[in-house]
């Protein structure tokens, strides 16, 4: 017979351990994806010695099917380069890419680094997504002396932390959260929209935590006012109604939301419910992901998403079609970033003219690309701060209008106007 | 009505019984003695179908029911009322012997089964709304007592029955098995109050290391003088 | 504090409530009479979900998937009973705590390939209605999903109660020695109960999916507050168990509201754990069910 009373102890004890876990991790357990490894078709060889160019991606866990999307991106433009001729001042040497599986783990994803600059003797480093891994993987760069550049991971403190061989295309989330109030402080000057209140809530790990201390200065700079800071533990939340009501109650003009997918779908449903009435701005994350629209339907068209890329931004068409040619997919933003940071190494090389990490460091960090035919983010131009944050990484507002998924702001990418 | 015989059994690879031969004629009571751990419980439960003999037969009503499920056994009029009551502590004390009504026989003679123990335990039916649980010990055994009355048995095995009771209720709870037998049923008395059960019971069977040692007339065993010296304390 | 807010916050929780009840029972009548802790409980539900998912695809009326989910969670429940629960019943904790934790690993895994790890919602006749009392304001699909868990929650109370089935599931719950002994089929009271915890997931699954969304880890969402309840309730007790769970849902609103910051969720947890300290038998003792 078994001791209920034991049992009882034990319930008690794993019930503790777990609440207090729930706040750190979700519980999902992440399956094993089946990618290989192989370099893929890069396109033509050459003669001349290639350069090495470590890429980190989660290609295998929970992580790979973004991983999927970060090796076709990195692939095609090493393609695409190397059809064209590799680096012309080294000879035409062509790029060699080498995939480094990060499995989205700290720990796998500095041993891959470390051992692609050890041993694989890569001239230059880029990748990740999954922001704990770019943090670590970018601290076994800079002491290796090992040029890194950030392709989507957005957590501020990779660029805040002084480091000298690192620097990073997109937005970060700092900028995302400040760029969400910038641009309720455009529909006020130019669509007259009058907001006035505003209110954040957002899940309370460090995506969340970072977009909002954006939103927050913005908010101070921009003279709005911070109604309420509402954050949430995503893992154990499972009624967000308490949490609309209290919005509702504040009488608030807009809501910034931080989300993962599946308290985002919790949130817009809460507020459908309650029928809150406010302009709704979600970031990224859970609101960018596709099956945000997929889930809510026909209310989606009342958000504004903050995102890093939108496949209707203009002078993207032939890198679009290739992609697909190619993968038979659309080219997401996590493809479009890792095709765009693959050119920008390959400027530097051609610029440094050289296969020295120091040379090509230094070449990166003078980056100035501002022909719009080589970007296909959308940024108007590419160059670093003296932190390594690309200077001009602005997110873009996205709504659905009629189905379709328009870029509304900035102006210079706009596609629609927007609806509210 | 039963023939327990050869039975060996035990717990892993212990074997507690040995070649133990019992029977029991219908109508008669007949008592097991034997010391704490001497094989008694061992060899109820292999009869109940909770232990799984080695080697032997059990024969209940000229059917072999070695193998079956302890609630066949039960279904079939085999009854024990356990050693430490085992009652269902939470239930009320109509509940508990509710709970002897869930076997067909029972079911069929539900209503004047209970209105008998009632009569038989009128402190039962003051009670009947109380958990059993926080009834004394003596009401307690009532109610094993008349839980197993209401499964209809045809032989009762009592295990144990004056064990942690008061002088007093023990002579009660005797007088009232006796009484029972005195009207038709057939009883398995298993003891180590051997001078109380040997007075009682028609036949005995004496129990000593997992083996018979001594069987026959109640009356014989009791003038025996092992016995005497061994378990009478004379 | 506006009484708007208040009203709504206090409905929010007791229809959360109400929904964490129903979780909850099942749980406990797993853990009451077969003493095991099914890790997998939320796993039952998320399958439940996923019938419910499919008979939406369908284009059928998702609350039909019940004529599905019920009687399916229901024989599922007696077939693990009877092939893997019962064989280990005599096995140390430990190796019944991986052998549950291990099935609750491998549906989730199995739900990832048969349906990808994505998030699926239903959409159901209530979807998007509301109901309005004052300035409150009642999601259509919530109070249904509530209506039911209380219907499944009274009818699993009334049948422990007052039928013999009930009676015999706690028998074998109290006394599983004893109960054979009167003649209980020990064997199959756990199939016949086991499957019945399971079943109350498959009446829950098709009412919960229209509030929430599909995905293969949707269930762990849903067992931390159960188990919590089992505990403020105290273990076997139907009705401290229903009870718990309208505190707990209670707990869970207010703390979201009068928090600050991400503090609020930790209302319940504060909760439990005065409950740990002051009556660790749970606010209404723990009984053999």
């Amino acid at each position: 017979m078994i001791n209920k009373n034991g049992i009882f102890k034990l319930i008690i004890l794993i019930t503790v351990i777990a609440m207090l876990g729930a706040g750190l991790a979700g519980c999902a357990p992440k399956p094993s994806g089946g990618a290989d490894e192989n370099n893929g078709d890069q396109g033509e060889v050459s003669n001349v010695e290639p350069v090495k160019i470590g890429v980190l991606a989660p290609l295998t866990g929970g992580l790979a099917s973004i991983g999927e999307q970060l090796k076709n991106g990195n692939e095609l433009a090493a393609k695409m380069i190397n059809e064209n001729g590799g680096i012309k001042s080294l000879g035409g040497a062509p790029l060699e890419l080498i995939f480094l599986d990060g499995e989205g783990r700290q720990e796998v994803a500095m041993g891959e680094v470390e051992r692609a600059i050890d041993q694989e003797k890569v001239s230059v480093v880029t990748g990740s997504f999954h922001s704990p891994s770019a943090m670590g993987a970018t601290q076994v760069a800079e002491r290796l002396k090992t040029p890194y550049l950030i392709q989507v991971a957005g957590a501020d403190d990779i660029t805040n932390r002084g480091f000298n061989y690192v620097t990073r295309v997109s937005v970060n989330l700092f900028k995302y959260g400040y760029d969400a109030v910038s641009y309720f402080d455009w529909l006020n000057k130019e669509k007259d929209a009058g907001i006035k209140k505003i209110a954040l809530i957002f899940e309370d790990a460090d995506f969340g935590q970072s977009t909002a201390k954006g939103s927050k200065e913005a908010i101070k700079d921009l003279g709005f006012e911070l109604a309420l800071d509402l954050s949430y533990p995503a893992a154990s939340t499972q009624n967000m109604t308490p949490y609309v009501s209290k919005i509702k109650a504040a009488n608030v003009d807009a809501v910034i939301a931080t989300s993962f997918i599946a308290d985002a779908l919790l949130l817009a449903d809460s507020i459908e419910e309650l029928g809150l009435d406010a302009i709704k701005l979600g970031i990224s994350g859970g609101f960018a992901d596709p099956l945000f629209a997929e889930n809510i339907g026909s209310k989606v068209e009342s958000w504004f998403l903050a995102d890093n890329f939108n496949t209707d931004i203009p002078g993207i068409e032939e890198v679009n079609n290739k992609y697909s040619e190619t993968y038979n997919s659309k080219m997401g933003g996590h493809a479009a970033h890792a095709y765009q940071s693959i050119l920008i190494i390959a400027d530097a090389i051609e610029r440094a003219a050289s296969r020295d990490r120091d040379d090509i460091n230094n070449a990166l960090k003078e980056t100035s690309i501002t022909d719009s035919s080589k970007i296909i983010v959308p940024y108007k131009a590419i160059e670093f701060d003296e932190k390594g944050q690309n200077i001009y990484a602005e997110p873009v507002v996205i709504q659905y209008q009629d189905g379709e998924r328009k870029t509304v702001f900035p102006s210079k990418f706009a596609t629609s106007e927007p609806k509210f | 009505m039963l023939k327990v015989e050869n039975i060996s059994a035990g717990y892993g690879k212990i074997e507690v019984i040995q070649d133990i031969n019992i029977e029991v004629e219908e109508g008669e009571m007949v008592a097991l003695v034997g010391a704490n751990g001497a094989g008694k419980s061992t060899l109820i439960n292999t009869v109940s179908g909770i232990l799984k003999p080695t080697k032997g037969n059990i024969v209940f009503m000229g059917e072999n029911i070695i193998g079956h499920e302890p609630h066949d056994i039960v279904n079939k009029g085999l009854i024990q009322i356990p050693e430490g009551r085992q009652l269902f502590g939470d239930m009320t004390v109509e509940e508990n012997l509710l709970m002897g009504a869930t076997s067909p026989e029972g079911k069929k003679f539900k209503d004047e089964t209970l209105e008998y123990v009632y009569n038989l335990f009128p402190r039962l039916l003051e009670r009947k709304r109380q958990i059993s649980k926080t009834l004394s010990g003596g009401e307690q055994q009532m109610i094993a007592v008349g839980r197993a009355l209401m499964l209809k048995p045809k032989l009762l095995i009592c295990d144990e029955i004056s064990l942690g009771l008061a002088p007093i209720v023990v002579a009660d709870m005797f007088n009232i098995i006796s009484g029972l037998n005195k009207e038709g049923l057939t009883i398995l008395l298993i003891e180590q109050n051997v001078k109380r059960s040997l007075a009682i019971s028609k036949r005995a069977y004496v129990i000593e290391n997992g083996k018979i040692v001594l069987h026959g007339l109640s009356n014989d065993i009791k003038d025996d003088p092992y016995i005497k010296q061994a378990y009478l304390g004379l | 504090m506006n009484l708007t807010l208040f009203g709504q916050t206090l409905v929010s929780g007791l229809l959360q409530g109400g929904i964490y009840a129903q979780i909850a029972m099942g749980l406990m009548l797993g853990l009451g009479v077969l003493g095991i802790i099914n890790f997998a409980h939320g796993e039952f539900l998320m399958i439940a979900m996923y019938v419910t998912l499919i008979v939406f695809r369908l284009d059928i009326n998702p609350y039909l998937a019940i004529f599905i989910s019920f009687p399916l969670l229901y024989f599922l429940g007696v077939i693990l009973a009877k092939y893997l629960i019962i064989p280990i019943l005599d096995r140390e904790t430990m190796a019944q705590f991986l052998i549950m934790i291990g099935l609750s690993l491998v549906l989730m895994n199995l739900a990832m390939i048969i349906f990808s790890p994505n998030f699926y919602t239903v959409k159901a006749a209530l979807t998007g209605k509301t109901l309005k009392i004052g300035e409150i304001i009642i999601g259509a699909n919530r109070l249904l999903g509530f209506a039911i868990s209380i219907l499944v929650t009274g009818a699993l109370l009334w049948m422990m109660q007052k039928t013999e089935l009930g009676r015999n599931i706690r028998a074998v719950s109290q006394n599983r020695y004893a109960a054979s002994l009167v003649g209980v089929n020990v064997k199959a009271i756990y199939q016949i109960a086991f499957g019945i915890s399971l079943a109350t997931l498959g009446i829950s699954g098709p009412f919960l999916t229209p509030i929430y969304y599909v995905s293969p880890n949707i269930g762990s969402f849903f067992i931390l507050f159960a188990f919590a309840i089992v505990i403020v309730g105290g273990m076997g007790n139907f009705k401290g168990a229903l009870v718990a769970s309208f505190l707990i849902g209670l707990a869970d609103a207010f703390g979201a509201v009068l928090l600050p910051g991400s503090t609020g969720p930790i209302l319940p947890f504060i909760f439990l754990i005065l409950t740990l300290l002051f009556k660790p038998k749970g606010l209404f003792g723990g009984s053999g069910i």
